[in-house]
């Protein structure tokens, strides 16, 4: 009896409670806007309606934009439930999948080569895009069997690889995609109620759907065997609900864009509350989806009251990822054992250093030549011979010693530096996963040098000082957190995502609220290689390299020792902790000084040292070497693309990085799964 | 070696300039007219201007200038001179349209944002001209291409008033490339259009108008609005044809506007509602035509609104004023 009326309680709050919040959130957020309108008018033109301005800003600007953030927020849980229980995975959502990425980029694409199939907001596009990516996902990363932390890395992967290629699309074609570039972000303005009739139809059938399947979504988290045993078709179930889930999610990117996290954090709200039933489940998702949503579009119009409004998305990470995190650290509890690892490598050629660091000294030396015989012009060798040993034309000589003479070096340098940091990284936290950028330490030097500017407002001058600001205090967190979980590798990485968005977040919430004075730092932030010179080799490269280097030279070995497993390191009489901290110190200071330098490029630390290992196997002191060397051809090409491509415009190298490194890196996946 | 050198040379090249810049800062509020050092002998020629970095002295006359930055562009064009480079060259005519085409010859050099260095020093310029809140971080690669003039239109003390600002930098410029008095008679014929126009405005009794206006574009699929404030270069030109802005900001607004929706027209209905719109974007005709929000509004069922084209490019030199307020007269007495 006791019991019955404890679960009456729980229900009563969760819907009704959750209706009266929904209630509540709804009539704040229609009271918000850029003409003041007295709360009487408001209420008013609700209950009677009249033909007066102020009546119909309420009730056709404001409350379709209330309604439709209900209606995208419960959608986004719903598909975040079924993906959940398909994918026996906690962190499945839309965003955590690729789910949005591989949307967004749908329609990027359809609205520069095939306007006319954008008809109805271009939800069929966005639909086949989100199927396909999500296909592209659950196979790469092994289907059925795959971990959930191999998934989320999978969708991690294919969102970095979906952005650099958007971001492409989106230079090359920039007349065309100039109107979705900020949609990009998720943004719940509505002009009229035509998004929510539009949408609404779409959303009703895919919650009906699922709501029809939710005894069939029950057994199916017995497993499939039992799911099977009982006499249920597991494979049609599941299509069916997967449909239903990404259509719900690709209507909502066709509106208001890709938003975050709303479809983690609702599901597990309910999951908490104690609801594992799919029925209650979906229901229940599906109403504080909506609060959620509601809540942080009031949130970000308190925090920047002007029209200049924050994307809403950039709200819902900033909430959602601590949930992330918490729900990372909860997962280790309940003993995954999961390793999610792919160490790349094992079956390597294991060619002898004699042979191959002459060979890799000389390719780099050639990439090197064409990279400075190459420029607007393209590739003019005899021209660059001529300007050195030839007659003096000093103007080119000029061009060659001081554009790209040093633009080359940096790129070199900080590919080097990026590499080693990734390097050691993955072999502290007995990681291949590990990477600057994946564990969130360069999103947090961006943050640092976005704050230097934006707080302090001093000259740019400072700005990396406050990206190792930055990378230090992301550092300390993202180790403080890991040391719990005992630096598992997939908790670490899951932990990494998390601070990455949570660090985004807050570059986009500084960015909008900044003005132009932060143009500089954005440029910078995107990871690029322009106009980088002698200065940035001086100041940030060459020291760390002469510093850090021949230090790491002779205390690598520790990684061999580490690599054996922290019990047989401190057999071995190694003191692990402390090891392991000025490791990953020393890492994170390298990558510091590369993102000050060239800001935030990824995948070279996460490549260059597998690509390493496939050539010369497991020891850390003949990697070393080589990865170096790896790393900093990949940025010299990089960079070298960046410059001549589209001439006489310029594409960030960190996006060509990004082109190159994340189909190696599923190809790599993939490999592993099978 | 040879690096070491360069780099030695840099670096004292930098430390120098730093000291120069230092020493002559407490002179810099005695404006720009006095330092002028100008001798007879044509070769050797020397200008001093202040831009956003300081004072500066430029050497001879700048021939072969590259400009990255639109407006900088059109004021050389308003001296009767055409730059050799000029950044974001493809979409300038969408924007920017004073009637004077570039010719064949100029080059592109990449966008404003980040301009190709390369590109620039093909070009071989002698002068350079760029602004402050883009090209910063590049200054000292362009100084070390060629003399670099870097303006900042945006700065607390320049966003007073935009048009004031806009005919120093004129001005400075013609100081520069030695064509004062042609700068002089552009001002002067900037100034008689204005005149004209208000005549043209008096005779259609419609002088002295109150007016809003806005440059308005779709962003985020919403129908956005920039309400241009007073110290913007397009109200202060409607102000000088005797006309009344009735927006009015709480803050001061370095760029000249105000970003809002829709929903914050409400507040001045009563004025005449001049709009910027490009032609495939026309967000009161595409978005919002049927909305009772806009279609409310007294200035829209009073039939009081005034479209004007988009290639008025708000933020211009003296050509691009004269544009806008041809248009803006135009738009008024609803001449095409």
């Amino acid at each position: 009896m006791n019991s019955t009326l404890k679960n009456t309680m729980i229900a009563v709050l969760t819907f009704g409670g959750g209706t009266a919040l929904l209630c509540l959130l709804t009539f704040i957020h229609i009271n918000q806007g850029n003409v003041e309108i007295p709360l009487g008018v408001v209420v008013e033109s609700i209950f009677n309606p009249q033909d007066t301005l102020q009546h119909h800003t309420v009730r056709t600007l404001r409350m379709p934009r209330a309604v439709m953030g209900i209606i995208a927020g419960g959608a986004l849980a719903v598909s975040g439930v079924i993906l959940q229980t398909v994918t026996k995975n906690p962190l499945s959502s839309a965003s955590t999948l690729g789910i949005h990425s591989g949307t967004y980029f749908a329609v990027v694409v359809t609205t520069i080569f095939l306007p006319a199939a954008m008809v109805g907001n271009g939800i069929m596009t966005a639909f086949i895009g989100g199927i396909l990516t999500f296909l592209f996902v659950y196979v790469l990363s092994g289907g059925s069997d795959a971990s959930p932390v191999r998934m989320v890395l999978a969708g991690m992967i294919v969102t970095f690889l979906f952005s650099a290629l958007t971001s492409v699309l989106q230079i090359f074609y920039e007349n065309e995609t100039q109107g979705l570039f900020l949609w990009g972000s998720g943004t719940l303005i509505q002009n009229d109620w035509d998004g929510v009739t539009f949408s609404l139809p779409v959303i009703i059938v895919g919650v009906v759907v699922t709501m029809v399947y939710s005894s069939k979504l029950d057994t199916l988290t017995l497993g499939d065997d039992v799911a099977t045993a009982l006499g249920q078709n597991v494979r049609s179930v599941k299509v069916v609900t997967i449909i239903a889930a990404v259509l719900l999610t690709s209507i909502t990117v066709s509106i208001v864009g890709p938003i975050g996290f709303v479809g983690l954090v609702a599901p597990h709200l309910i999951k908490l509350i104690g609801y594992r039933a799919h029925l209650p489940l979906i229901l229940g998702s599906f109403l504080w989806g909506g609060n959620v949503l509601l809540l942080a579009d009031v949130l970000a119009r308190v925090i920047d009251p002007s029209f200049n409004e924050l994307p809403v998305g950039a709200i819902t990470a900033l909430v959602g990822s601590p949930w992330l995190i918490w729900l990372v650290m909860r997962m280790k509890r309940t003993g995954s054992q999961d390793s999610g690892a792919i160490m790349a490598g094992k079956n390597s050629a294991a060619l002898s250093m004699k042979k191959l660091l002459p060979v890799l000294l000389v390719l780099i030396t050639i990439t090197l030549l064409v990279s400075l015989a190459s420029g607007n012009y393209g590739f003019e060798p005899l021209v660059t011979y001529n300007a050195f040993f030839g007659e003096a034309n000093t103007f080119l000589q000029g061009l060659i010693v001081d554009l790209r003479l040093p633009r080359a070096l940096v790129a070199l340098f900080s590919g080097a530096v990026l590499a080693v940091s990734g390097l050691i990284f993955q072999g502290v936290l007995r990681n291949p996963l590990a990477d600057p950028s994946v564990i969130g330490i360069t999103s947090g030097a961006g943050v640092g040098a976005l704050m230097t500017i934006y707080w302090f407002s001093v000259s740019a001058v400072w700005i990396p000082v406050g990206a190792m600001a930055g990378a230090l205090v992301f550092f300390i967190v993202v180790m403080a957190l890991g040391a719990k979980a005992e630096f598992q590798p997939t908790v670490l990485a899951l932990l990494g995502i998390g601070m990455s968005a949570f660090g985004s977040a807050l570059i986009q919430i500084m960015v909008v609220q900044a003005d132009i004075s932060v143009a500089s730092a954005l440029t910078w932030l995107s990871g690029t290689t322009y106009a980088k010179g002698w200065s940035e080799l001086l100041q940030y490269l060459i020291w760390p390299v002469l510093l850090f280097i021949p230090l790491l030279a002779f205390y690598i070995k520790t990684l061999d020792v580490l690599s054996l497993g922290d019990d047989t390191a401190k057999g071995l009489g190694l003191r692990v902790v402390n090891v392991r901290f000025q490791m990953a110190l020393i890492a994170t200071l390298l990558a510091a000084c590369s993102v000050a330098a060239v800001g935030s490029i990824g995948f070279v630390g996460l490549i260059a040292p597998h690509l390493a290992r496939l050539l010369v196997g497991s020891v850390n002191q003949k990697l070393l070497p080589v990865t170096m060397l790896i790393g900093g051809a990949l940025l010299v090409v990089a960079d070298l693309f960046s410059r001549t491509l589209l001439a006489p415009n310029e594409i960030p190298s960190g996006i060509l990085v990004a082109l190159i490194g994340a189909p190696y890196f599923l190809w790599l996946m993939k490999k592993r799964a099978t | 070696m040879k690096k070491v050198w360069l780099f030695a040379l840099m670096l004292g090249l930098v430390v120098l300039a730093a000291c120069g810049g230092g020493s002559e800062e407490g002179s810099e509020s005695e404006g720009t007219e006095k330092q002028e050092e100008e001798t007879t002998e044509e070769e050797t020629r020397s200008v001093t201007i202040e831009d956003a970095n300081g004072e500066q002295t430029i050497e001879g006359t700048p021939k072969k200038v590259v400009v990255l930055e639109w407006t900088y562009a059109e004021n050389l064009q308003a001296l009767g001179m055409e730059p050799v480079g000029v950044a974001g060259l493809e979409n300038y005519g969408d924007w920017v349209n004073v009637g004077i085409p570039f010719s064949e010859e100029v080059e592109d050099v990449g966008t404003r944002q980040e301009p190709n260095l390369e590109a620039i020093s093909r070009l071989n310029p002698d002068l350079i001209i760029g602004v402050d809140f883009r090209h910063n971080a590049i200054k000292e690669d362009l100084e070390s291409i060629a003399p670099t003039v870097m303006f900042a239109p945006y700065s607390e003390e320049a966003a007073q008033d935009q048009f004031k600002n806009m005919k120093e930098e004129f001005n400075t410029m013609a100081k520069i490339v030695d064509k004062k008095d042609k700068a002089k008679q552009v001002l002067s014929d900037m100034e008689k259009t204005f005149k004209e126009q208000q005549a043209r405005l008096e005779e259609a009794g419609k002088d002295g108008m109150n007016y809003v206006i806005t440059q308005a574009f779709t962003m985020q699929d919403t129908p956005t609005l920039r309400l241009f404030t007073d110290n913007s270069m397009v109200a202060q030109i409607m102000n000088s044809m005797g006309m009344k802005n009735d927006y009015e900001s709480e803050k001061l607004e370095v760029y000249g506007y105000t970003e809002t929706t829709v929903e914050a027209l409400q507040n001045y209905q009563d004025s005449n509602f001049f709009y910027i719109v490009q032609e495939e974007d026309n967000i009161f005709e595409n978005q919002l035509a049927g909305n009772p929000v806009w279609e409310n509004l007294a200035f829209v069922k009073e039939d009081r609104t005034y479209q004007m084209p988009g290639d008025a490019w708000t933020f211009g030199g003296p050509l691009s004023a004269e544009v806008l307020a041809e248009q803006v007269v135009n738009a008024a007495l609803e001449e095409k």
